[in-house]
């Protein structure tokens, strides 16, 4: 009876887990190229070792209790006019250099110009492109196979800045979250680069952002379902409770 | 005298394991593929004649105190809901009698819970990160940008990169669960043909646990503990009283 309690109770967490995580995409579902986020728990009933000992699941390399997924599905591309917007229509992701010499990966193409004159994502770290703005320079554009030109001071035709080039990785659910809009990569991920255009990708969409790829309604029916579930399971830790309180009763006197 | 203890003992013991199948369906009834456990009723008769085998032994009392594990586990094998989820690597079986396989190289565990992502060696992998058994050995994916038709084939930008192998148990009403969705089959299992097959992409299957079942069976088991607990309370007093009376003379 004790069991049941407890495990009740881990299903009480879970759904507040899950909650957590729905309110986390709801607070997201302006940000730019914003990717669903979900949590995997199926392994968090487990009690070591598993059943029928020999049998063990996956002991060696068993994997967390509670694993953050995304959903890599395209968000919807809407126009801003913004000629540092771009958005990555397709596979792909935009290079950003992160202290540290890692490289971090990104579809927010939210991008500026900063101070020093570097081409940085919205967060502020520079593009891995590494693309220098001159000061003095004017209408700055970003064109859809990822050149970047610029008319400089004093001249009349613009001049071309930099290239993006686009990360294509063959499992992109395999990056990891870092906050920002920014994902990071295992060292030893296979992946492409690949001009916007070429090799499978497809051109940036100039002047525009990716939305987030969350929809309000999936996100209302799971979050009823929570509730639901977490009452079902609040229930069972009540009952589980006057169980134990009746046996524990039985003897009077 | 004291079978009636015994008796009362053992329906508390089937209402704590009732109690403990509801508790996990209901803390798992969000996984994806979860089929939900049901403790197999005992008939009483059963329940009593293994009584009179135990009591005949000199080791009867001690070995009433039945172990978690001696009433049989099912699982419920309805199918849950269908919901659609977009993402090509979601899948789900149409037909009711097949599921996936997860293997880990000794054994294969069944599933319906056809949640697959690649992991870091491209291999397909579901639960647990175990690989997915297809039609030759381990899937490996170029990609997962890759499209499953009906029955099973996984294309890659227009190549065929591999196949999934689904099963069926031998005997259905063996099955067990195992840990999360995934379950055994003591009984063997055998392929399904890919003319068989109907999956689904883009489409995941949920648990199966139901709120109003689950509450049904947590309100019988508690009015069943709760009598028997009076059982045993008034059977009590009447050893008491007796031998209060025996005293007495």
């Amino acid at each position: 009876m004790l069991d049941a309690l407890y495990i009740a109770a881990i299903g009480l967490q879970v759904q507040k887990q899950r909650l957590d995580v729905l309110a986390n995409n709801m607070a997201n579902v302006g940000t730019t190229a914003f990717k669903r986020q979900s949590i995997d728990f199926s392994g968090l009933l487990d009690r070591a070792p598993l059943a029928g000992g020999a049998n063990g699941i996956g002991s060696a390399h068993a994997p967390p209790n509670r694993v953050l997924r995304f959903d890599s599905a395209p968000g919807d591309i809407h126009q801003t006019g913004r000629p540092l917007d771009v958005a990555v229509a397709g596979p792909g992701f935009i290079e950003v250099e992160l202290p540290g010499d890692r490289i971090g990966y990104s579809r927010a193409g939210s991008l500026q110009v900063r101070s020093d004159g570097a081409l940085a994502h919205s967060s502020g770290h520079a593009l891995k492109a590494d693309i220098q703005v001159p000061a003095g320079a004017s209408d700055v554009r970003i064109l859809a196979d990822g050149s970047v030109t610029a008319t400089l001071a004093g001249e009349a035709t613009p001049t071309t800045l930099g290239q993006i080039e686009l990360a294509v990785f063959a499992n992109p659910e395999a990056l990891e979250y870092r906050g920002d809009g920014i994902f990071t990569a295992a060292d030893d991920v296979e992946l492409t680069h690949a001009r916007p255009g070429e090799d499978g990708t497809q051109s940036l969409a100039v002047q525009s952002l990716e939305s987030s790829n969350i929809k309000m309604t999936e996100e209302m029916v799971s979050l009823m379902l929570m509730q639901r579930i977490y009452e079902l399971n609040s229930r069972v830790v009540q009952v589980a409770d006057e169980l134990i309180g009746m046996s524990n009763n039985m003897r009077r006197g | 005298m004291s079978d009636i203890y015994q008796i009362a003992n053992l329906g508390l013991v089937d209402s704590r394991q009732r109690l403990e199948a509801v508790s996990l369906n209901a803390a798992s009834a969000s996984l994806t593929g979860y089929r939900r456990h049901m403790v197999a009723g005992r008939t009483f008769d059963s329940t009593l004649s293994g009584l009179d085998v135990l009591a005949a032994s000199s080791v009867a009392a001690s070995s009433l105190s039945v172990t978690p594990r001696a009433i049989p586990q099912q699982v419920d094998l309805q199918p849950g809901a269908l919901s659609s989820t977009g993402r090509s690597l979601d899948l789900a079986i149409d037909a009711d009698d097949s599921f996936f396989a997860l293997t880990d190289g000794t054994q294969i565990w069944l599933t319906r819970a056809g949640e697959f992502r690649l992991n870091e060696r491209g291999v397909l992998v579901g639960e647990r990160d175990l690989p997915v058994v297809g039609t030759q050995g381990d899937l490996r994916l170029p990609g997962s940008d890759v499209t499953v038709s009906a029955d099973g084939q996984i294309t890659h930008r227009g190549v065929v990169v591999g196949a999934l192998q689904l099963f069926r148990p031998i005997d259905r009403v063996s099955l067990q669960a195992a840990a999360g969705s995934l379950l055994l089959s003591p009984s063997g299992v055998e392929p399904v043909e890919p003319s068989e097959a109907r999956v689904r992409s883009g489409t995941l299957e949920a648990s199966n646990t139901d709120a109003s079942t689950e509450m049904l069976s947590l309100m019988s088991l508690s009015r069943q503990f709760e009598s028997l607990s009076r059982v045993l309370q008034s059977y009590d007093e009447l050893l008491g009283r007796t031998i209060q009376k025996l005293g007495d003379l």
